[in-house]
């Protein structure tokens, strides 16, 4: 059977969103702009407090080197020649070898003046530590601690955090010289609320059949909610996307004309082999599901029945937060939440067991990804769950920035076999 | 002179086995040497550190990916085997990813009875990393009594802390034996020290320590003089490592890793809240490379090599090792830049023997152009 499809129309926002963001980041310093500088999820809307800012978002930045292989590669050997292995976090390496060698996808590297880093592996204090130690700028760094804990963190961790991004708020003021303003954290806070609980809608209405939209599509839409979630014009976009995607969904439009299969695949993919996705739609399989690009600027709930859903209001506060302690709390949970199913294993046995029957998957593609522990984290064990369920599951290894771990006739090998496992043959 | 220690890391689960029908005590294994074993041993349990086989084994494939340390595969795969079946509880305190996912999987996959996770936080100096560690703490001591039955009260931590803080006194005369020059104590014995004190009851272990202390001054059989050697860096459990090493002709005179000094360096205060004082160890030892603050780290090497009269560094790490990978190009700057000569070396499930022999002899021989 096949079914209607259609060009998406806010395609061309989300990446005129992008474009701007860069663009900002890139003219911050002739424009008298501080550049702030931590991981793409770093807590952005508590900066909002001291008035605009430009923001170096670290995997983002890493994400968009790894996109042009020669540049990353280039930065990888830089990397290497100082003595860090080949098998040392990707994005770091892209990172901080951008930052060695002056150059980025669009110019030079955009030396940042602050770093707020919210420390979620092992690895991320190393990060920017050679940041701050190399450009000799201030850091702050808070933590989001793995608990042990599966569905929901516990209050001391979530307040732990909130503690912290009330010292984050002094040393704003201290470093910036700027005088703080609780107004506009608020506003940030729940604009950056709603951004992401626009995108958990628009991942739920992924459970139609057939799907309003790609993953491939989808890891360029997940991305303005990730980067300025606190910026007007992004609540905007979500509210225009979320429409067209209830709308594709009332008409039976498809992102894949020729659906007939649908799988998850997680975790970050392989940057500069995302044709993969569309050797797949040439069996009429489209991916639907990823815990990765649902989570990472999503806001979800596990409920006790095992279904992962959007969290339509935020837990145990007020909403909107109406002071700056509601405002840090809420913003912690968030930080807590988005990195939850990559820190615990079981609570990403429960996610991928809800994505694969929830929003009709027929099977599972799982990248073991050299170049992060953190992504990497309990995919295995997913994957013997999911085979324990009766899943059809594949792995493929590679890098997500890192094109010398790719493979290029493994890996198709690999999709062909697990498409005939699925009884899928080329359309 | 280390017989009896080598006989308890050899027989180690026969060990615990035996303990626990002598005792009667349950018996909890440890995932990482930020786990207060005081605590355990103030409720009357025997930790003992969970380790791997040192054979390859496919038994954790399904589990971890083979970009985690072969380590943390190790030890999840003798999980999954059956040697551990006697543990009656396993304990994870939050260090590196590789761990917690063994940890982790071991939950899921490995019967045990008794399972916690204490969060430890990567920022050691924050006002707030103590409040939240300490409520870690409280957390444990309420699991470990209701698994126990028995009250953890002051005077129970105080018999857990000061059995804790007599061998960490006792293992601090060990390695004084190690200053001198030639060292009367080698490296090689020292790691089989270390380690049988992570596998056995700490009240056995003081009195074999305290012998085996009183007999190294007058031993028939001490180290040669050899250059001074450190080993720095990442989990190493194989005493094949510092055996080859010295017998290559060099002293391994003192080592920086949690398989060795960092384990013991530091005392639990035995004055003020009991909790409050264990979570204080914890957040001022010689931190592993998963914290955000290494300069500590750094200035202990530093005192270390100075106080040991050390002439070299082995740095090792355990293959996909992500935090000691990162922290090596650092460290061997940092070396460097004080003077101190080093080379690398990775670790797997095996020793490359060879491999190490043959750079093992170059790096001496460069250190012999140095001295002279």
């Amino acid at each position: 059977m096949a079914y209607k499809t259609k060009k998406l129309e806010s395609w061309q926002w989300a990446k005129e969103i992008r474009y701007r963001h860069y663009q900002k980041l890139q003219g911050a310093r002739e424009n008298g702009i501080p550049i702030f500088t931590g991981s793409g999820h770093a807590p952005w809307s508590i900066i909002s407090g001291i008035g605009d800012f430009a923001a170096l978002c670290g995997e983002p930045w890493s994400a968009s080197v790894g996109y042009f292989p020669e540049l990353a590669q280039e930065c990888s050997e830089a990397m290497e020649a100082k003595g860090w292995g080949r098998d040392v976090c990707g994005y770091l390496k892209q990172y901080v070898g951008s930052m060695l060698i002056d150059k980025g996808p669009w110019g030079p590297f955009p030396r940042p003046d602050y770093i707020f880093q919210s420390v979620d592996c092992d690895l991320e204090s190393s990060w920017y530590n050679m940041v701050a130690q190399h450009l000799d700028i201030p850091l702050f760094y808070t933590e989001i601690l793995h608990d042990g804990h599966p569905r929901t963190p516990k209050d001391a961790t979530v307040q732990y955090l909130a503690d912290h991004y009330a010292r984050a708020v002094e040393w704003l003021q201290e470093v910036t010289g700027k005088e703080y303003n609780d107004q506009a954290l608020l506003d940030a806070m729940t604009l950056t609320w709603e951004s992401r609980k626009l995108w958990s809608e628009i991942c739920e209405m992924q459970k139609a059949v057939p799907a309003p939209l790609d993953m491939k599509s989808m890891y360029t839409l997940y991305l303005p909610a990730e980067i300025e979630p606190h910026n007007p014009e992004v609540v905007d976009f979500y509210k225009s996307l979320r429409d067209e995607v209830r709308h594709r969904v009332d008409k039976n439009i498809a992102a894949v004309g020729n659906e007939r299969c649908r799988v998850l695949h997680d975790d970050i993919p392989p940057w500069h082999a995302l044709h993969l996705f569309r050797l797949m739609e040439e069996y009429g399989v489209v991916v639907s599901a990823s815990a990765y690009v649902f989570g990472l600027s999503g806001v979800w709930e596990e409920g006790e029945d095992g279904v992962y859903r959007a969290q339509v209001t935020p837990p145990k506060i007020n909403y909107p937060p109406r002071t700056r302690e509601e405002a840090l709390w809420l913003q912690a949970w968030m930080d807590i939440s988005v990195v939850r199913p990559m820190t615990n294993v079981q609570s990403a046995i429960s996610v991928w067991r809800s994505l694969i029957r929830d929003w009709n998957c027929q099977g599972a593609i799982f990248h073991i990804n050299r170049g992060c522990i953190l992504t990497s984290y309990g995919v295995m064990q997913g994957r013997k769950a999911l085979k324990d369920d009766g899943v059809t599951t594949m792995i493929y290894e590679s890098s997500h920035v890192d094109k010398r771990e790719w493979n290029e006739t493994e890996v198709r090998d690999r999709i062909e076999a697990f498409m005939e496992s699925l009884g899928l043959k080329p359309l | 002179m280390i017989e009896a220690f080598q006989d308890i890391i050899n027989g180690r689960h026969d060990y615990a086995r035996s303990w626990k029908e002598r005792t009667g005590g349950k018996v909890a294994g440890c995932f990482c040497t930020y786990v207060p074993e005081e605590m355990l041993a103030a409720a009357g349990v025997l930790p003992v550190r969970v380790l791997g086989s040192l054979r390859p084994q496919e038994l954790a494939e399904a589990h971890i990916p083979t970009m985690y340390c072969p380590y943390s595969r190790d030890c999840l795969a003798e999980g999954l085997s059956g040697t551990y079946d006697y543990l009656d509880g396993v304990v994870m305190a939050k260090a590196c990813m590789h761990l917690q996912q063994a940890y982790e999987c071991w939950v899921l996959d490995v019967p045990t009875g008794y399972y916690h996770f204490i969060t430890m936080p990567w920022i050691l100096e924050d006002p707030e990393s103590r409040a939240y560690f300490l409520s870690e703490l409280l957390d444990f001591k309420e699991t470990l009594e209701a698994w126990t039955g028995v009250p953890l009260t002051d005077e129970a931590l105080d018999r857990g802390i000061d059995l804790y803080n007599s061998h960490r006194r006792l293992m601090h005369r060990l390695y004084e034996l190690r200053r001198p020059d030639p060292p009367l104590v080698s490296g090689t014995e020292a790691a089989a020290i270390v380690l049988s004190s992570m596998l056995c009851d700490k009240a056995e272990h003081n009195e074999l320590l305290a012998a085996a202390i009183e007999r190294a001054p007058g031993r028939p059989d001490p180290p040669n003089p050899a250059p001074r050697l450190m080993i720095a860096g990442g989990e190493n459990y194989d005493l094949e490592l510092p055996l080859l090493v010295e017998s290559l002709g060099a002293n391994v005179v003192i080592e920086e890793q949690c398989m060795g000094s960092r384990y013991f360096w530091n005392e639990v205060s035995e004055e003020g809240d009991r909790l409050g004082a264990i979570a204080d160890r914890y957040l001022t030892r010689p931190p592993c490379p998963t914290k955000t603050n290494q300069q500590p780290r750094y200035q202990h090497i530093l005192d270390l090599v100075r106080d040991y009269g050390v002439q070299g560094v082995l740095l090792v790490q355990q293959k996909f090792c992500s935090p000691h990978a990162v922290d090596i190009p650092d460290l061997t700057r940092f070396l460097a830049d004080h003077g101190i000569p080093s080379y690398f070396f990775e670790l797997d499930v095996t020793l490359a023997r060879g491999q190490l022999r043959t750079r093992t002899e170059a790096f001496l021989e460069t250190l012999d152009l140095e001295l002279v």
